[in-house]
């Protein structure tokens, strides 16, 4: 009967889809080895959770290649330099303006995937939306998510939520834009 | 909807186990005794492993609840949301005391030890007190708090438009209420003599269900267009418990018509657990969100290498 009811459990919590919070928890390798492959084994089944973890799998590697990009030696000097060439060209290159909106997409995945995990990923899009996701701002951010989450979690779990969510967010503000 | 989320599931884990093996035992009491017609493990399954049960999920609300009201001060609205689902939780498990251990006529009860000679008397009386603390009491405690979550919901504009379904939902849950005051209303009129102090304290307990409904569908909408989250785990955790609760409060009284013979509504006796089990849940659920929450944010600070 034992082994019957751990195949039972197995089964279930087979068909469930893993949360977007356990596929960054996955991609950042915070996953115990039982869990991870469990979540590989219904990876393996469900073309839904594929086709949602090569997303984030691909909005991490953008991110990887930017941030390697900033940590390169830097002069500040030259970069002044051009940066005032630049202006006073009165153009900014085209390949930096297509960049933006892929980092903004990559910030909003993350931010998205962390909230879903406690207040549900519908709540989490209705919030960023409502601070205007396509350039996300932090300080409004801030004002959008603090008091729900707060609310439901209380003022402690709910300061760690926000603290953890803008940690994130400052690892990706290393993206240029 | 998955339950299983987060670094830290194992209270979950444990109430959900406990209830499912609990209940698959149950399976094959009940097919014993249809097959045999013998009483004794049913007896044994109810009086015994079915009170350690309700006792054991009575006091993991009570846990959980009472750690879910620590994280909010005074000051905030869910504050006051938790702190009557404590007292709810507190009536519950002296109620699940009084009723389910002290009453019954049990080997584990300790008034047989403890009072000489006869104790039936006093078991009447602990159950009539248990059954308006476990009952009435603990309901309006449990719809006080409920209400208190609506408004949370409200004021951060996170309820939904009603759907049909909910109207459906609204529809049983009224003609719920018309089966318990057309129950009760039947039973004075038919049996005058026959309603014993017990059963009448009840019937409180069923109009006040129908109340609790109303409110659960409103939870069950605000929690659905929430999304898949803790907190909407939370919520629906509770408004599963008094579906269940009203269900089976439903077939009861249906059965207690004699629409149906009670031997077809005898499953009912088995979803009181998963009710309670879904009470015990829901509070859980919220001590895990909070906790998930510190244990991320740990590991962070970890990979910072900054003092926690």
């Amino acid at each position: 009967m034992r082994s019957a009811l751990r195949s039972m459990m197995r089964w279930i919590q087979d068909i469930r889809h893993p949360s977007p919070g356990k596929l960054m928890e996955s991609l950042d390798g915070e996953l115990s080895a039982s869990e991870e492959i469990k979540l590989r084994t219904h990876i393996t089944r469900c073309e839904r959770c594929r086709l949602r973890l090569e997303q984030l799998q691909s909005g991490l590697e953008y991110f990887a290649t930017t941030v390697e990009t900033v940590n390169q030696e830097f002069s500040v000097e030259q970069g002044l330099t051009e940066l005032t060439l630049r202006l006073q060209q009165g153009s900014v290159s085209q390949q930096q303006f297509d960049n933006e909106p892929k980092a903004t997409r990559a910030l909003y995945d993350r931010l998205l995937a962390e909230l879903s995990i406690y207040i549900g990923r519908r709540t989490a899009i209705r919030l960023l939306d409502r601070c205007d996701h396509d350039r996300l701002q932090r300080e409004g951010f801030s004002r959008a998510v603090e008091p729900v989450v707060t609310a439901f979690l209380g003022k402690q779990a709910g300061t760690a939520v926000l603290a953890n969510v803008l940690r994130i967010w400052d690892r990706t503000q290393q993206v240029p834009s | 909807m998955p339950l299983f989320t987060g670094p830290s599931s194992s209270a979950t884990r444990i109430i959900l186990t406990v209830t499912l093996v609990h209940l698959v035992i149950g399976v094959f009491v009940h097919g014993h005794w249809l097959a045999t017609g013998d009483q004794h493990a049913l007896r044994m399954y109810f009086d015994y492993e079915g009170a350690i049960v309700f006792l054991f999920l009575s006091v993991a609300q009570l846990l959980f609840a009472s750690l879910a009201y620590k994280e909010f001060s005074a000051a905030q609205p869910l504050g006051s949301a938790w702190f009557y689902i404590v007292a709810a939780s507190l009536c519950a498990l002296i109620g699940t005391i009084l009723t389910k251990l002290l009453t019954v006529d049990s080997a584990i009860n300790p008034i047989n030890y403890v009072v000489s000679g006869s104790t039936q008397s006093l078991r009447s009386l602990l159950g009539s007190i248990g059954t308006v603390l476990g009952g009435p009491v603990y309901l309006i405690l449990l719809g006080t708090g409920l209400y208190f979550a609506i408004r949370v919901y409200r004021q951060l504009g996170l309820t939904a438009k009603p759907k049909p379904v909910d109207f459906l939902l609204v529809g049983g849950a009224l003609l719920y209420t018309l089966v318990v005051i057309i129950g009760v209303v039947r039973t004075i009129k038919s049996h005058p003599e026959g309603v014993t102090a017990e059963h009448a304290l009840t019937w409180p307990g069923d109009y006040l269900l129908s109340l609790l409904l109303l409110e659960a569908i409103v939870l069950r909408r605000a929690a659905v267009e929430m999304g898949n989250g803790f907190v909407s785990k939370v919520w629906s955790a509770f408004v599963f418990g008094i579906f269940l609760t009203s269900f089976c409060s439903l077939i009861n009284w249906v059965t207690a018509y004699g629409f149906i013979p009670w031997t077809y509504t005898s499953f009912v006796w088995y979803l009181w657990y998963p009710a309670s089990a879904a009470f015990a849940l829901a509070p859980a659920i919220q001590w895990e969100a909070t906790r998930t929450a510190r244990l991320r944010l740990s590991k962070r600070i970890e990979e910072l290498e900054l003092p926690a």
